[in-house]
Formats: C-alpha cells, sequence, structure tokens
C-alpha cells in the first residue's frame, strides 16, 4: 500500500484525545486511574511495611499516631491500537480504498508517537497473517510505515479471528478500526461488537470509494464479488439505480445506528476526500484529536 | 415526377450502417466487484436474452437521422413535377416563347 510520508509531518501539532484514564504502562503525560508516583495527589493508604518513608505524611501521623502513606495519580501514555481491514474489497476505487486506509492510519500514529503514547498497528482481513507491529515513540514509526507499505489488500482472511488475536494482547484505550464494512450482515456485526468490548470508546472509520456511492454498471451483464467469487446477473435501468441508491442509504444509516448502540464512534472516510480533511473535519468535531493547547 | 440526378438515390445505401450503429451494443461485460452486499438489491433473476433489435436504443434519434438522410437524399436527386410531358406535348413547345409586339406603339424613324 503506498503511504504519503511527506504529508504525515503536518500534524504533529494535534494529540489524540483521552477518552478516559490512561492504562498504557509507559509514563507519560496523561492522567491515569493507577496509584502511585506522580504530581497530582489522590488519597491516603494505610502504611505497609516495604513503602518509602517519603511517601508517609508525618503530619498526619504526629496528629492521630497512624502512619498514611500518600498516594498520587500516576501520569502514563495513550495505548493506541489501530486496526486496519486488507481484506480484497479493499483493493478498490480510485485512490484505493486500501491506500486511503493506510493513510489515514500512519496519520494517527503520527499523531500519538509525535506524544510518546505507544501505538500497536495490525493489519487484519487478508490472506497475510502476522501483519503486525509496535512502536513507542517516533523512532518506531518507520516500522509502522514499512508495514503498511509491503501489507497488500488480498484474498479474505477470517478478520474476526485476526482482529481478537490482536485486541487480546494489552489494553488499549484507543482503539481505531478502519474498513469499508463489507462483510456479510453477522459477521460485521461481530466485529462491531468486538470492538466495543475491547475499548471504552472504540472508532470506527468506514473508507467508502466511488464503487459504493455510485457505481457504474452500464453495459455491465454481471458482477463478480473479488472476494468470494460468488457471481449475481444485475438489472440494468434507473430503477436499478434508484434502488440500489436507497438501498445504500439504508445500510449505511444502518451500520451507523448499530455503532451508536454499541459505544462506537462512527466516522465515514470517502476516498474522494483527503486525510487533512478528515484529521480537521470529523476527527477533531468528534474530539478524537485535539491541539496541543487543550487539556489531557 | 422526374429526377435529375436518378444516381442520387445509391445514397439512401448510407441507411444501412445508420441502422446498425443504432442497433449495435456494446458487449456486456463482466465486472469485479468489491463485495456483492450492496448489489443483492438489483440482481436480475435470469440472464437478459433481449436481442438487440428488438428495441434499437434512442428509437426517436434513429427516426429524426433516418428522415434527414432521406430528405438530403431527396435534395440531390432534385426531383421536379413532369405532368406537362404526361400530356403529350413536347418540351420545345412548352418552353416555345410567343411575343406579340403589334400592340406596342413604335418609336418612328427620323
Amino acid at each position: 500500500m503506498h503511504v504519503d510520508r511527506a504529508a504525515l509531518s503536518r500534524f504533529v501539532a494535534l494529540r489524540l484525545r483521552a477518552p478516559g484514564a490512561a492504562t498504557a504502562l509507559q509514563a507519560g503525560d496523561r492522567r491515569s486511574a493507577f496509584r502511585g508516583r506522580g504530581l497530582e495527589f489522590a488519597d491516603y493508604r494505610p502504611y505497609d511495611p516495604g513503602d518509602d518513608l517519603r511517601l508517609v505524611d508525618w503530619n498526619v501521623y504526629f496528629r492521630l499516631g497512624t502512619a498514611l502513606v500518600r498516594q498520587f495519580h500516576e501520569e502514563r501514555s495513550l495505548s493506541v491500537k489501530l486496526c486496519l481491514d486488507v481484506s480484497a474489497s479493499m483493493d478498490f476505487g480510485s485512490p484505493r480504498k486500501a491506500d486511503h486506509g493506510a493513510q489515514l492510519v500512519a496519520t494517527l500514529a503520527m499523531i500519538a508517537l509525535a506524544h510518546r503514547d505507544p501505538v500497536v498497528l495490525a493489519c487484519v482481513g487478508g490472506r497475510q497473517r502476522g501483519l503486525r507491529a509496535r512502536a513507542v515513540n517516533l523512532d518506531g514509526m518507520p516500522e509502522l510505515l514499512h508495514l503498511l507499505e509491503r501489507a497488500e489488500p488480498d484474498g479474505v482472511g477470517d478478520t474476526h479471528t485476526q482482529l481478537v488475536a490482536h485486541l487480546g494482547q494489552g489494553r488499549a484505550d484507543r482503539l481505531v478500526f478502519v474498513s469499508d464494512l463489507l462483510q456479510p450482515d453477522s459477521e460485521r456485526d461481530a466485529l462491531l461488537r468486538l470492538c466495543a468490548a475491547s475499548c471504552p470508546r472504540p472508532i470506527v472509520m468506514h473508507v467508502l470509494g466511488p464503487d459504493e456511492l455510485d457505481p457504474d454498471l452500464e453495459d455491465v451483464e454481471r458482477v463478480v464479488d473479488a472476494e468470494t467469487g460468488e457471481q449475481l446477473v444485475i438489472r440494468d435501468g434507473r430503477e436499478a439505480k434508484a434502488a440500489y441508491r436507497e438501498h445504500l442509504v439504508q445500510w449505511l444509516a444502518g451500520v451507523e445506528a448499530r455503532c451508536r448502540a454499541l459505544g462506537i464512534q462512527y466516522m465515514r472516510a470517502e476516498t474522494t476526500g483527503t486525510t487533512a480533511d478528515l484529521v480537521h473535519g470529523p476527527l477533531f468535531r468528534g474530539q478524537v484529536v485535539e491541539h496541543m493547547a487543550g487539556g489531557a | 415526377m422526374s429526377a435529375s440526378f436518378p444516381f442520387a438515390l445509391a445514397a439512401l445505401v448510407l441507411a444501412v450502417p445508420l441502422v446498425a450503429a443504432y442497433l449495435h451494443r456494446r458487449r456486456r461485460v463482466e465486472k469485479r466487484v468489491p463485495s456483492l452486499l450492496l448489489l443483492r438489491v438489483i440482481a436480475g433473476t435470469s440472464r437478459p436474452t433481449r436481442r438487440a433489435w428488438s428495441r434499437p436504443r434512442h428509437l426517436v434519434s434513429l427516426v429524426l437521422v433516418l428522415l434527414a438522410l432521406v430528405g438530403l437524399v431527396l435534395a440531390l436527386v432534385d426531383l421536379h413535377d413532369d405532368h406537362l410531358w404526361t400530356r403529350g406535348l413536347s418540351k420545345k413547345q412548352v418552353l416555345a416563347e410567343i411575343v406579340d409586339d403589334i400592340a406596342v406603339p413604335r418609336r418612328r424613324e427620323g
């Protein structure tokens, strides 16, 4: 897949907004649910043998005669997981849906890594296995880009199993799943439920190309599914086009409604738009990214 | 009726390729799509077998083009009415011009 590396540096002034308390093991600048060392006081707890004596609040000890240890909110990084669908259906459109998705994923990785939020990236749904890379800072960005550039959408793999394997390894504070969602209804619903269960507020970015929005079916006798090889004879004519458009609107509305019901942030990423438009538009409005001046 | 250039009628042969061009349809092809998920709604039940000449495309346009061709050919042929000849008069008789200038006053000479 193709990634425009030069365009990535434009987004380093942004950072990912934390949907809740950060949970990464890596120290960072975001408030976490963990208690320990930090700057912001959280609570007291009784002294246990082995605790650092510097944390004992001696004023309280002399007043009450009980040794209490001060606890602070630990500051951690945001753990980010990015999943890109590389099934054969992403190999369509101009620009290709896969390239658009790769650029989007690379942009989000750059935004996260620029602020030392660790990123785990996985390409799921294709024939190739083991398309997974991890980075904790910008030094690891080339590895993520290399993964994206060597991955190609081909065939159809078990997206659900691959996603389970990816999401089962460690927690995620931010999960972004980039896909065209052209799976059968039951499979798509299982994927969405899996995303919803893996992270407090996951994001699904729905990649849509002109082939879906306004397919050119003139003089086409039959269509062949790129993933399954199934064939359909199609009707031609205005009624068929009107029926398709109506069905498309219903389908999109259904997917969006299902995502909302599961607590998933749903965003459309049409390939006709640019990544910059998406970042500064829906991602910014959806409070997924923020300027550096914003709070954690 | 008579034609000045009857050979121009041969231009009517041009109607054949014109009609053929209108009847011609591009061969309907097979197309690979990302998924059939959205296309099932416009799926047909059987292969279309309608013959091309049963319904030419753009029928009105075809009729207009044919009418234009016929008009052009008729203009080239130059048809004219020859009913005078059919009444037994010769061409010279018809075209003879008799001028009677008796009643015209003449200028006196001298």
